[in-house]
């Protein structure tokens, strides 16, 4: 168990509203090593999405224990959840969510400028990354001057650009054609594996998930491998 | 978020976004502040300058910085038995003079009467304190007092019917224990005219010679001598009423300073003064409230772009510094373009006030060469009929300048920290679910 990097055990979520109560999670158990691969899949409103926002720290949950690094989540008060993130964690959405104000390179050394990396290094850190992910010739370009699948590729540029311990992709290539899909599915898998970042991704993609390392269906709130 | 990187997201989002409207919006917000600040100025210069003009004539004609009143026994013997040569040995006096004054009723050649505030200076006070000959607007070779006449302001001498060399007659009680109570009545006439600015000072008041009192002495029977002094520095006045109180004599009276002496007067002027300047400062609130309701659109236009960042590791007090710091240089922006503004155009007011009239004159020839009106060519914005100035007067402190500024500066970044509140409601999770 100690050479986990993610570990989630019995990890309960509810959504209340008026209504009813919506139990999401109903008891999640995942162990991950690090440098490895995870592909979850489920239908719409399973819980996937919810399950990256719990271990990337962006949602809380009612119960269960989460540990990712050296970080307990269900310990973590609401002030160090932002240094854990910044830390620990790469966030790849089906949308991109680029900033719409800032070009290509500057989107990606963002994230590590705000870390605290000096200026010069978090740009020629994100220029590195853009080369690697194909994009060195479009970097001076703002988001809405780039496709869909550039705009994955920076992204994933920035999720990387931290050298994070762990990868969360949420439906990476929801948005895609099969051309661009397959490429950014060889990123998801390639860059990590060098940098040694555990990848989770959750996908309806069949052919994406089948490069994981770890696969797992997610239904009535609960795990299966596959 | 580190402060460089802060600074670089408020930079992108408030300035140098890829959309235009953000520069055009920063810009417009600024404007607005610049004109608030430059109305400011402009309204406060003028004021101050108005304002400065007739405290200054006050102090320099009326009241002096100190004054003192003498025991009445003094009246009969000289005033210099008071030392005043030690009073001007004291650091900071500028000047020192004995006088007397009392109120008469003045009839001249018209036919109308009036009531003057009748000063008696010894021989040579224009050489004393020659900045009331200034203020007078006399010729420094001209004597104050003139031994047998009377210096009459300008709007005096006019109600009177009389100029320079006319006799006028003054009417006055004097008072005696043998005596008591008695109507007296002398002829003087006019040695100069003088146009001091100031409309109450050139209608109700004159000088005479103290040496002259054979003639005036009744008027002056039951008054007191005055000490007026005069100080390098109006402010240091507190400080030199003390030492001057230990140069006099038991009996003088306590040495009231300038502040004491116009206390009501002048606090209703600085009363006035910061009841115009809360008035127009309402335009920061205005200004404020415009700009809160801008971030508040931009905020929740943005929420997918604070939604990434706090992913990223931003905290909401990162976030809200970076709106922060937008109305803090859009209020900074304003007031330095303000200030700028502000002071071009009050210290040049009296061309463009005048070139204002000369385009009016122009407009006014024009109509009146086709016949639509009467000629206006002696058209002028201060006309000497109805002004009784014929320039405006601008003052306007370093202190104020910066008070103006960090006012303004202080509204939008008010503005932006009430709006930025709004950042808290933007959690990751949800917005990437909704989205």
């Amino acid at each position: 168990m100690s050479d986990s990097i993610i570990s989630c055990r019995n990890l309960i979520k509810n959504f209340e509203s008026q209504a009813e109560i919506l139990h999401v999670l109903r008891g999640v158990d995942l162990e991950l090593t690090p440098g490895s691969s995870c592909s979850i899949m489920g239908s719409s409103g399973s819980g996937k999405s919810t399950l990256l926002s719990i271990i990337g720290g962006l949602e809380g949950f009612d119960s269960g224990e989460v540990t990712v690094g050296s970080y307990a989540l269900h310990s973590l008060s609401e002030k160090e959840l932002p240094k854990y993130r910044s830390c620990l964690v790469g966030f790849v959405f089906q949308f991109h969510y680029l900033l719409k104000d800032f070009s290509a390179l500057e989107n990606v050394a963002l994230p590590a400028y705000m870390n605290g990396v000096p200026r010069k290094e978090a740009w020629a850190r994100a220029e590195s990354l853009l080369e690697k992910v194909g994009m060195a010739e479009r970097k001076d370009h703002f988001p809405t001057e780039l496709s869909g699948g550039e705009r994955q590729r920076t992204a994933i540029a920035r999720a990387l650009v931290n050298a994070p311990s762990v990868i969360l992709a949420d439906e990476p290539t929801g948005n895609l054609d099969a051309d661009n899909a397959q490429a950014i599915q060889e990123l998801m898998f390639g860059l990590p594996a060098i940098s040694g970042a555990t990848v989770i991704l959750a996908t309806h993609d069949p052919r994406l998930a089948e490069a994981a390392d770890k696969r797992f269906f997610l239904s009535e709130g609960r795990l299966q491998p596959l | 978020m580190t402060k460089q990187s802060l600074l670089f997201a408020a930079y992108r989002w408030g300035f140098s976004g890829r959309r235009r409207m953000s520069l055009s919006r920063a810009l417009l917000a600024a404007a607005g502040i610049a004109a608030g600040v430059t109305a400011l100025i402009i309204v406060l210069g003028v004021m101050g300058g108005l304002q400065q003009g007739y405290i200054d004539s006050i102090l320099e004609i009326s009241s002096f910085h100190l004054r003192v009143e003498m025991p009445k026994e003094y009246a009969s013997g000289s005033l210099d038995a008071f030392s005043l040569a030690a009073i001007r040995a004291v650091p900071g006096v500028s000047s020192v003079v004995a006088f007397k004054e009392t109120h008469v009723l003045a009839l001249g050649p018209s036919g109308q009467a009036l009531t003057l505030n009748l000063r008696a200076f010894p021989r040579g006070a224009e050489r004393d304190d020659p900045s009331l000959v200034r203020s007078l607007g006399l010729s420094l070779s001209e004597k104050l007092p003139r031994e047998g006449f009377i210096v009459l302001g300008k709007e005096a001498a006019a109600y009177l019917g009389a100029d320079k060399g006319t006799p006028i007659e003054l009417f006055g009680m004097s008072q005696s224990a043998e005596e008591g109570v008695l109507p007296i009545k002398k002829s003087i006439p006019i040695g100069s005219v003088f146009s001091s600015g100031y409309y109450e000072f050139d209608a109700a008041m004159g000088f005479v010679s103290l040496e002259a009192s054979g003639d005036l002495a009744p008027f002056f029977s039951t008054v007191s001598p005055v000490l007026g002094i005069k100080l390098d520095n109006r402010y240091s006045d507190y400080r030199i009423a003390g030492a001057i109180q230990s140069l006099l004599p038991e009996e003088a009276g306590k040495v009231t300073s300038w502040r004491d002496y116009n206390r009501s007067f002048f606090g209703a002027l600085r009363t006035e003064k910061s009841m115009m300047m809360l008035l127009i400062s309402l335009i920061f609130v205005v200004v404020g409230i415009n700009i809160f309701h801008a971030m508040r659109r931009v905020i929740a236009a943005k929420m997918s772009d604070i939604a990434v960042l706090k992913a990223c590791g931003a905290t909401d007090g990162d976030i809200r510094g970076i709106f922060i710091v937008n109305g803090l240089s859009i209020g900074l922006m304003g007031a330095v373009a303000g200030i700028a503004l502000g002071l071009l155009l009050s210290s040049n007011i009296n061309r463009i006030l005048e070139l204002a009239a000369g385009v009016m004159r122009f407009i006014a020839s024009s109509l009146g060469s086709l016949g639509l009106a009467s000629s206006g060519g002696d058209f002028k914005l201060f006309s000497p009929s109805y002004y009784y100035i014929d320039a405006i007067p601008v003052s306007i402190s370093a202190a104020e300048i910066i008070f103006i500024a960090l006012t303004a500066i202080a509204s939008t970044g008010l503005a932006a920290l009430v709006a930025a509140r709004k950042v808290s409601e933007a959690k990751p999770s949800e917005v990437f679910r909704n989205e």
